[in-house]
């Protein structure tokens, strides 16, 4: 592909975006129309006069008509205002703000975990195929997938954190070195449901570039160890997990909205089990709003990445 | 879901899938068919609240131990088993039908429809599915049902885009087409030929989903979202016994063992149908 | 695929082994800093609870959150005798109580400073008294002030409206929070987000507020007690978690040094000696709704309150749980029970049930907080107490502040709630069932309030003691809201630990703990 068709396959996959963004904004919008309960009512308390509930109808341009209401809080939206949580102690982008860094920590360190477990697992299982490895690798992944994240959680933290004493017991660090190791055991909880995933998406992978042309020739010319493994093997075989890459995330996700509640860390996971549980409407929309943005912007990302490694993908 | 697209694709040589789809079959119906006999089976009620003989450890009288209410925690894993097991189970294939149907209508119906159904997918994608899931039992209320509908939700896409992939294939191959010519109905085609052709990718997903279902189903009764007291559910189980972990570790850990368990059964049906399926 | 099958179930059988021996390993011996040579390598103090605060202001105080931390930042002009028996100096060093001129003239301490360095003064106690009196959500419960006047340096008298003896144990509430006059210049928003009080601590942050939030406070050295060294640790440091479990484990593995409000169902899980509790004084009620149809017939009310069996409520929360004789709590100055105490009698449940004068079956839900342990045991116990009545009871869990709505908008059959004395005298609890439980749950309030006045009016205990027994008396004959259980507020204590008193009041006097450090 040339550079110009590049650029123009980025751009219309940046197009493509913008409607899909508006009709998520429209979707977490309408949330707050079929949630039960008047959200005047949420302001005002229970106790409020008719009013009373009347002004603050007025004054969150409740009684204007609903499409006016969507342009209002796009205008909301765009200028960072989620409303506040339900106890009007806090602004929701300020909890947005505070548990993002939290979230991405545990997820930059799961990905780490996870990419290390599969690969070496991958290279390990993929040396023979159907092998003892290969077989015993497959049987680890299927435990992997089937143990509860948040039971492995509580094992973790009972079984590893307390006789050890190495990792805090729930919770976060704030330092540096504290956040990392504070990461270690929600991101090994977490990895262990994902890396299988990765792992025989890799596995396959690397048995295929193995038997492609490619290989053959390289090693013809005497390529040999790692040069071949990396050069020529995985290079390849890393295409079919990078278009991977978007499922991998919700996958990533979803789990550390689990792994959050279980070691109680304070991210956006921990928020949203906790704004769940609690009905607090404003936090739920709001995260909402954040993880679609981010699942779009990473299949986004991934597209380009697809379009870039793979020369073979026609744009 | 993703999961399964990858994990259901190993290519292991071929041979007879019998036993590992047998053994993982009949786990599952001993399991299910033990969940109705429970009470019979252990001798002890499930509900049956005993004071003096609570945080009882495992025993030939109670294998499993009993749990701060002096109840058999045996008699109520398996009890939970029909809970679990039944909502797993929908919780797969609730989203596969409607996924194959949809898929069906937008591979068929070229024009708005077929692209209404694949803009809906992609918005759905754009949800991590568990937050979906929380975010529709938030709506909801807690409970199976709210469950089975965040699940439907989140799921079918996957097979949506499957037989949608399908039926572009076939529409154009000769016999599909002659069959058209023929006189044979729309529907007539998806059942001859369509659905033959897409099933057995789909048995294999959703029989991997089961497994996702019942984590996803298992960490929202955890959460206090999904099934609550008085019924009985392994994740609900698991976070009741959670403050007696470490001196009555038995009252939180033999459900885990069970949705463990339940894992496997399932991986072995999943790897013996897709065997059989791909012959 | 065949071959899978028996290394999958090896590891089964071996993962099973593993899981076990290690969540069964361990028996929390050397956990939690135990025993007497136990130190700690740092001089702050690590705090769990579970109920995160409901602000910073005194005003907005209503949970165990702020209970124990607003004395922490602001003071107060009285605190609470360690041992329940009575209020003791705090900011002000002495009080006289003038039932005649209907006034109080509190001195001041001269040593007192708030935490930016400046000294308390008259000026900043008559403005705080004004503050909590026009207060949004607690102002109603000091309407006997009628006005606070700075007569002195150090001198504040306080007008009253009527005669009042209830004040003295209202200055330790956490509602009463003393503040600089005119909020040191600045707006109430500013004020709160970054406090000043005379406490011994002084506010530094409130990180992630709501259920995991981190508050850290200082040392303040211009605290009353700098000279006697209090407080003695440097750093208070306040982690809030939702899950009590994890909570234990943190502590169990030295990551806490003290958890607020231990429940029975934490506190067997620890060395006898890291678990310190009160004397049960913090009432465990269930609200009947007197509004509902069916609860409407006074004879269904009184079946419930027969049917429960408060032994059996007790038996599973084992040296943390009384049975309940009342609605009020035990073990505070002035808490008398009823004539007759309750008494579990299914024979006469049943016989209230037959004359109820519609006989429809009963179908009634029990709202409870589900986050809560002993709670849940508790609702389910209690799920299968009343159908042997033939009250079928659907459980309906939520988080606190739902409960706590469904209370104050009526939307409830029965709702399982704590009352607990935060001052000693009963008439503390009392006025919350006054103001809240009472009309809640439509419960005929004339004889209530007209006790409650008669009680805080009078000085003579003989007095306060028929008025709190005729309270009683008419719960039970109404039985809107009836007793179960009461509960020891408990702690969990690291040996290094020092100087730490349990108090029946859910706040505790933080300066003077101490650690050992070993230095």
């Amino acid at each position: 592909m040339t550079g110009r068709g590049r650029f123009r396959f980025v751009g219309r996959r940046l197009l493509q975006a913008i409607p899909l963004t508006l009709v998520l904004l429209l979707l977490v919008f309408a949330m707050l129309k079929v949630v039960p309960g008047d959200p005047a009512l949420q302001v005002a308390g229970p106790r409020a006069s008719a009013a009373t509930l009347e002004a603050i109808r007025i004054h969150l341009g409740l009684d204007q008509p609903v499409w006016l209401q969507f342009v209002h809080y796009l205008g909301r939206v765009a200028t960072g205002d989620l409303g506040t949580t339900a106890t009007g102690s806090t602004k929701v982008s300020t909890l947005i703000a505070a548990g993002t860094p939290v979230t991405l920590v545990l997820l930059a360190v799961s990905t780490v975990f996870t990419v290390v477990i599969a690969g070496a697992t991958a290279l390990l299982a993929a040396r023979r195929p159907d092998g003892l490895a290969d077989r015993l690798i497959n049987v680890v992944a299927a435990f992997g997938v089937g143990v509860p994240t948040f039971w492995l959680g509580i094992v973790l933290l009972a079984g590893v954190a307390l006789p050890t004493g190495a990792f805090p017991i729930g919770g976060w660090g704030d330092t540096p070195a504290t956040v990392l190791r504070a990461a270690v055991l929600p991101a090994l909880a977490l990895s262990v449901s994902v890396a299988p995933v990765l792992m025989a998406s890799l596995r396959s992978g690397i048995v295929e570039a193995r038997r492609s042309e490619y290989h053959a020739a390289a090693q013809a010319a005497g390529v040999r160890g790692w040069t071949l493994t990396r050069r020529f093997v995985l290079r390849n075989a890393a295409v079919p997990p990078v278009s991977l890459l978007a499922a991998l995330t919700t996958l990533l996700l979803s789990g550390a909205v689990v792994v959050e509640s279980t070691f109680g860390l304070p991210g956006l996971g921990l928020s949203l089990t906790q704004a769940a549980q609690n009905r607090d409407f404003n936090v739920i929309q709001g995260l909402t709003l954040v993880f679609s943005l981010a699942v779009v912007a990473v299949n986004l990302v991934g597209d380009v990445l697809v379009a870039l490694l793979d020369p073979r993908v026609e744009v | 879901m993703a999961l399964v697209q990858v994990l259901g694709r190993r290519r292991v040589r071929r041979g007879s899938g019998g036993p590992a789809l047998v053994i993982g079959a009949v786990l599952l119906a001993l399991l299910l068919a033990a969940s109705f006999a429970a009470g019979t089976l252990t001798g002890h009620d499930p509900a049956l609240t005993d004071l003096t003989a609570r945080f009882r450890p495992p025993t030939a009288q109670h294998w499993f131990g009993t749990d701060q209410l002096g109840r058999d925690v045996l008699t109520r894993v398996l009890v939970a088993a029909g809970t679990d097991l039944p909502l797993a189970l929908l919780g797969a294939a609730v989203p596969a039908v409607i996924g194959i149907v949809l898929g069906a209508l937008a591979g068929y119906a070229r024009g708005w429809i077929g692209t209404a159904v694949m803009r809906l997918a992609d918005l759905i994608q754009a949800f991590p599915s568990y937050i979906l899931l929380i975010v529709l039992v938030f709506l909801l209320g807690p409970g199976g049902g709210s469950f089975l509908v965040g699940a439907a939700v989140g799921a079918w896409v996957t097979y949506a885009r499957l037989v949608r992939g399908v039926v572009l294939r076939l529409r154009e191959l000769d016999y599909v087409r002659a069959a058209q010519a023929a006189g044979l109905g729309h529907t007539r085609v998806l059942l001859r030929h369509v659905l033959p052709n897409a099933l057995p990718q789909a048995v294999v997903y959703a029989a991997s989903d089961i497994v996702l279902a019942l984590s996803y189903l298992a960490a929202l009764s955890y959460l206090g979202l999904g099934i609550q007291a008085p019924g009985i559910e392994w994740g609900q189980m698991i976070a009741e016994g959670q403050p007696f972990l470490r001196n009555q570790w038995w009252v939180s850990v033999m459900p885990g063992l069970a949705i463990i368990l339940v894992g496997v059964a399932v991986r072995l049906i999943a790897g013996g149908l897709e065997r059989r399926l791909q012959r | 695929m065949n071959t899978w099958t028996k290394p999958a179930a090896a590891m089964a059988a071996l993962a099973a082994v593993a899981l076990v021996a290690g969540c069964g390993s361990g028996t929390g011996a050397a956990a939690g800093g135990s025993g007497p040579a136990a130190v700690k390598a740092d001089n702050n103090l690590v705090i769990g609870r579970t109920v995160a605060v409901d602000g910073m202001s005194g005003d907005s105080c209503y949970g165990a959150g702020s209970i124990s931390t607003m004395p922490m930042i602001y003071g107060n002009l009285l605190t609470n005798k360690p041992d329940g028996s009575g209020v003791q100096p705090g900011l002000a060093a002495s009080y006289d109580y003038d039932a005649a001129a209907r006034t109080y003239t509190f001195q001041l301490r001269p040593d007192a400073g708030f935490s930016d360095g400046s000294p308390v003064t008259a000026a900043d106690v008559a403005f705080s008294f004004e503050q909590w009196r026009d207060g949004k959500t607690s102002g109603s419960y000091y309407d006997m002030i009628k006005s606070a006047e700075a007569t002195g340096e150090h001198t504040v008298v306080v007008h009253l409206t009527r005669p009042d003896t209830f004040l003295p144990a209202l200055l330790t509430w956490c509602t009463s929070t003393v503040y600089p006059d005119r909020y040191a210049g600045k707006s109430p928003e500013k004020f709160f987000a970054d406090p000043i009080g005379a406490g011994p601590f002084a506010f530094v942050s409130w990180q992630n507020p709501g259920p995991s939030e981190t508050i850290t406070l200082k040392k303040n050295p211009h605290y009353y007690g700098a000279a006697q060294g209090e407080p003695h640790v440097d750093t208070v440091v306040v982690k809030t978690s939702a899950d009590a479990a994890q909570q234990m484990l943190a502590f169990q593995g030295g990551q806490l040094d003290l958890i607020e409000g231990l429940t029975a169902d934490e506190g067997n899980q620890l060395a006898p000696e890291q678990a310190r509790i009160p004397k049960p004084s913090q009432a465990r009620d269930l609200m009947l709704n007197a509004k509902r149809p069916a609860l409407a017939d006074v004879n269904l009310r009184r079946a419930i309150s027969a049917a429960i069996d408060r032994e059996a409520l007790a038996s599973v929360q084992q040296g943390y749980v009384v049975p309940a004789a009342g609605m009020l709590p035990t073990n505070v100055p002035n808490s008398v029970p009823p004539t007759t105490p309750y008494t579990y009698d299914l024979a006469a449940a049943k016989a209230l049930m037959a004359r109820r004068a519609d006989q429809k079956p009963v179908t009634l839900t029990l709202g409870f907080e589900g986050s809560s342990s002993t709670l849940s045991t508790m609702a389910q116990l209690l799920r299968d107490q009343l159908a042997k009545i033939g009250v079928e009871v659907t459980l309906k869990p939520s988080d606190s502040a739902t409960v706590y709505s469904q209370g104050s908008s009526g939307d409830f059959d029965m709702l399982i709630s704590d009352l607990s004395a935060i001052s000693p005298t009963v008439f503390d609890p009392i006025s919350f069932v006054v103001a809240a439980w009472s009309p809640w749950t439509g419960a005929d309030g004339a004889l209530l309030k007209e006790k409650f006045t008669t009680g805080t009016s009078s000085t003579d205990d003989s007095v306060k003691d028929a008025a709190v027994r005729a309270i009683q008396d008419d719960a039970q004959a109404q039985s809107t809201v009836i007793g179960m259980v009461n509960m020891s507020t408990a702690f969990a204590v690291a040996g290094y630990v020092e100087g730490f008193t349990a108090t029946p009041f859910l706040s505790w006097d933080a300066a003077t703990v101490k650690i050992r450090t070993g230095s």
